[in-house]
């Protein structure tokens, strides 16, 4: 056997690692509880699983389904809920600049992509306008986030139009689990400073919760030509109440106003923002039941004060679903529908949509079937969404899914599903003299073919695959001055996400994507700039590792290595950073967090658009207090 | 190379002073610890019941060290006038001085016997249901969609003489 030759230090340096893993037996990122204060309610609440579990329900979706649960979102230090996506198997997340990302899922990233259906509770955040997602506006008190559920492929028939490459599904906490004060505030070298405040109090079944929360950000200092300093003040309300039927009541609001910086061709500008929201759902019954039904309405008006236009919007929506077991059958039936009205009013400065004001409406209703071919081992969900819209008309989003579960620790799932993106306001509307709206421009088609496999070896090793073929057909493009349809093509992909928990206090998470864009002009197309930044435009590979150790109770070490492709059709290079969450509970009232993000490499573009600037290291330090 | 070991030894020394007081309890015990505390508080034994003589809450638990621990807040705790203890149960003969006995292995032959020999006696059994799949308890502790629920055998609590008020009930994710 042949030996290696050791240094004294590194035989030190093993020993004492074995030792220190041999010892820390402590909790894996256990949250504390009172045991002699915490009620039923909070009980029946707390999620003691992860979704790494194979008794998990989310074990068995016969879909691409990624859970990042409080702790995980906690340890990644972000402070923003993109910069949270990054680790995500199949999710690009680029910085344009200090305020600004492009989120995608399975490429087409940039600042409006617009295959993704976000949604806060439930609400869409998305801008039926562009297409896309002001994450600078839209953000949610991070501590309040339960955990965010992200769908990639299409979710258009249990989502509707434009969940084409995605969704993502931020879930806020139960008021039950928000109770008492919480206040933290923070500020660095290169990152926002912020102050975030929150109250819980409860009162019986029925619990509530105020929030506040301010950042400000000064504009990038790496680079001269940043304009991209931000201000965002928030602030909001949940309560929840139990009912005497079992069910459920959520009413919730939240208030903002702020600015977002971006640089812009013509000048510099201030980009305002506000806006209010209020959702109420009722949940009919408990969860479990044999019979699950939920009513949710929720109404959003906001004002977008851009440098090429004003936007002022309100939109309605209501929903109801059902999902009800047939008797002891082998059939579980999951149907709704939805009626949505949006109303826009834009005042053009650069760029004017005739007519400038418009009212659309949008209804849905859907059917799926879950059927137990053999039970516990077989099973079909086989169904379709038939949405109407005023731009392309009537869509209609079919899915079937199979789910072969030859154990209760693996999942085998195959899917083919069809999904729209219904044009946006500006592609039907807009004026502008070298771009023009077309009325005609129709909806974007994909068909989605997905295989996927979920494992857990051993019951602290997680992994998850999946492998996809997407096909695309009229896409969008700007043809000699007009928006129309005239791009199409294939991508497929490869996703790997693995976690291990080796022992109680230390965690690994690792994540590969493959992606694979050949895309092509239709007959009649010819902007070939478009068709090359579109196919180069997102990364070939990309991977992330996290490694978490709870070194004593109170104090946590994590860091996490980004590793993303090139961007070859836009300049921009391939960079790998680490980030390093340092937590350290200083009392049970008091903690102190100290991060560094982007760090072990310069600044660095992440995208290419003419607002970008270079993301350079950060660090900074965060107070936590509980009292 | 003697100092050598002096490091490591001082090395692992530090860190088991440092870890001897880790809270090495997952949160799913953590919640359990919290239901039993909860069911303490909340249910009713029978007044006249020869137990209620007993000069302690006997929280007993068999098969679970580490619920023992995570309980250790809850000891002393008033329940009904009576000061909360918790016991580890290793015979079935001490289980008859219990008033509530939480079960986490109900599929092994202690768990069987002690279910068996307590049936009926005004003392509320609540059983892990884990991996087991053995839901005979009064209250049965189950995992649901990754949170642990309970269900409850309301017909074996009121031949035991014990009421389990509504607002326990209501949040129960079944009643039998």
């Amino acid at each position: 056997m042949a030996l290696i030759p050791m240094s004294r230090h590194s035989k030190t340096l093993i020993i004492s690692l074995a030792c220190w893993s041999l010892t820390c037996r402590c909790a894996w990122g256990a949250p504390a509880i009172d045991i002699t204060r915490i009620s039923l309610e909070e009980l029946v609440a707390i999620e003691v699983v992860s979704a790494s579990k194979a008794n998990d329900p989310y074990f068995q979706v016969p879909a691409a389904l990624f859970i990042l649960t409080a702790e995980d979102i906690r340890r990644s230090g972000a402070r923003s809920i993109p910069d949270i996506l990054r680790t995500i198997p199949g999710v690009q997340v680029a910085s344009l600049d200090g305020n600004k990302w492009a989120v995608s899922i399975r490429g087409f990233a940039s600042r409006t992509a617009n295959k993704l259906l976000v949604l806060v509770d439930g609400r869409s955040i998305y801008d039926p306008l562009f297409g896309g997602v002001f994450w600078e506006a839209n953000g949610v008190m991070l501590e309040s986030i339960e955990r965010i559920e992200v769908i990639r492929g299409p979710g258009g028939t249990q989502w509707g139009v434009n969940a084409v490459n995605g969704v993502i599904n931020i879930i806020t906490k139960n008021a039950h689990l928000t109770q008492g004060t919480f206040l933290e505030a923070g500020g660095g070298i290169g990152e926002s400073a912020f102050i975030a405040a929150r109250q819980g109090w409860r009162n019986g079944d029925h619990a509530s919760r105020v929030y506040a929360e301010y950042t400000q950000r000064e504009a990038s200092p790496q680079d001269s030509s940043a304009h991209d300093a931000y201000e965002m003040t928030r602030a909001g309300f949940r309560t929840d109440r139990a009912l005497a039927s079992r069910g459920a009541l959520l009413i919730k609001g939240d208030v903002y106003q702020g600015s977002a910086d971006e640089f812009n061709p013509i000048g510099t500008g201030q980009v305002n923002h506000r806006g209010y929201n209020l959702l109420a759902k009722l949940d009919f019954n408990p969860p479990n039941d044999n019979k699950q039904n939920w009513l949710q309405m929720n109404y959003d008006w906001f004002e977008v004060d851009h440098y090429t236009l004003i936007e002022k919007r309100h939109t309605y929506a209501v929903e109801y679903q059902e999902r009800v077991r047939l008797g002891t059958s082998r059939h579980t039936l999951n149907w709704g529908g939805e009626y949505r009205y949006t109303t826009d009013r834009i005042t053009p400065i650069v760029l004017s949509v005739t007519p400038p004001e418009r009212g659309d409406a949008i209804y849905s209703v859907r059917l799926v079937d879950e059927i137990w071919l053999v039970t516990d081992r077989h099973k079909l969900d086989i169904g379709s969404k038939v949405e109407r819209n005023d731009y392309s008309g009537t869509e209609i989003q079919p899915s079937i899914r199979y789910a072969w579960y030859p154990r209760r620790t693996q999942t085998l799932w195959a899917s083919i599903a069809r999904a729209a993106r219904a044009p946006s306001r500006l592609e039907s509307d807009i004026v502008f003299p070298s771009v023009r709206g077309n009325p005609d421009f129709d909806s974007e088609l994909l068909t989605a073919y997905e295989v996927g496999y979920r494992l857990l070896p051993r019951p602290d090793l997680f992994i998850a695959t999946t492998i996809f073929l997407n096909d695309y057909s009229r896409l969008t493009t700007v043809d000699n001055g007009i928006i129309t349809n005239n791009m199409q093509g294939q991508t497929h992909g490869f996703e790997l996400a693995v976690r291990a928990r080796p022992t109680p206090s230390w965690g690994m998470d690792l994540s590969y994507s493959y992606l694979d864009l050949n895309l092509e002009l239709a007959s009649g197309g010819t902007n070939r700039n478009q068709l090359r930044n579109t196919q180069g435009g997102a990364p070939r590979h990309q991977a992330s590792f996290h490694n978490g150790w709870q070194i004593s109770p109170n104090s946590n070490v994590n860091f996490t290595l980004r590793y993303v492709d090139e961007l070859p059709a836009l300049n921009v290079d391939a960079y790998a950073v680490a980030d390093l969450w340092l937590a350290w509970r200083f009392s049970p009232h008091v903690e102190w967090v100290l991060t560094g993000r982007n760090l072990f490499d310069g600044p660095h573009y992440e995208q290419a658009d003419v607002a970008a600037t270079r993301v350079a290291p950060s660090a900074f330090l965060e107070f936590i207090l509980q009292p | 190379m003697k100092r050598l070991f002096l490091f490591i030894a001082l090395n692992c020394a530090i860190l088991t002073q440092l870890l001897a007081a880790a809270v090495d309890i997952d949160l799913a015990t953590q919640v359990k610890a919290a239901y039993l505390f909860n069911f303490a508080r909340f249910i009713e034994w029978p007044k006249a019941s020869a137990d209620q003589q007993e000069p302690a809450f006997n929280l007993c638990i068999i098969g679970d060290n580490k619920i023992a621990r995570a309980l250790d807040a809850a000891k002393g705790k008033d329940i009904a006038n009576r000061p909360l203890i918790v016991t580890l149960l290793n015979n079935a003969e001490t289980a008859l001085h219990c008033q509530l006995i939480f079960i986490a292995t109900p599929a092994t032959g202690l768990g069987r016997a002690i279910l068996n020999d307590i049936k009926d006696l005004p003392i509320l059994t609540v059983i892990d249901s884990g991996n087991s799949g053995v839901e005979d308890g009064m209250i049965t502790l189950v995992l649901v969609d990754g949170r642990l629920r309970f269900r409850v055998n309301q017909p074996a609590a009121q031949r035991a003489g014990l009421r389990i008020p509504a607002q326990v009930l209501k949040l129960a994710e079944n009643v039998s």
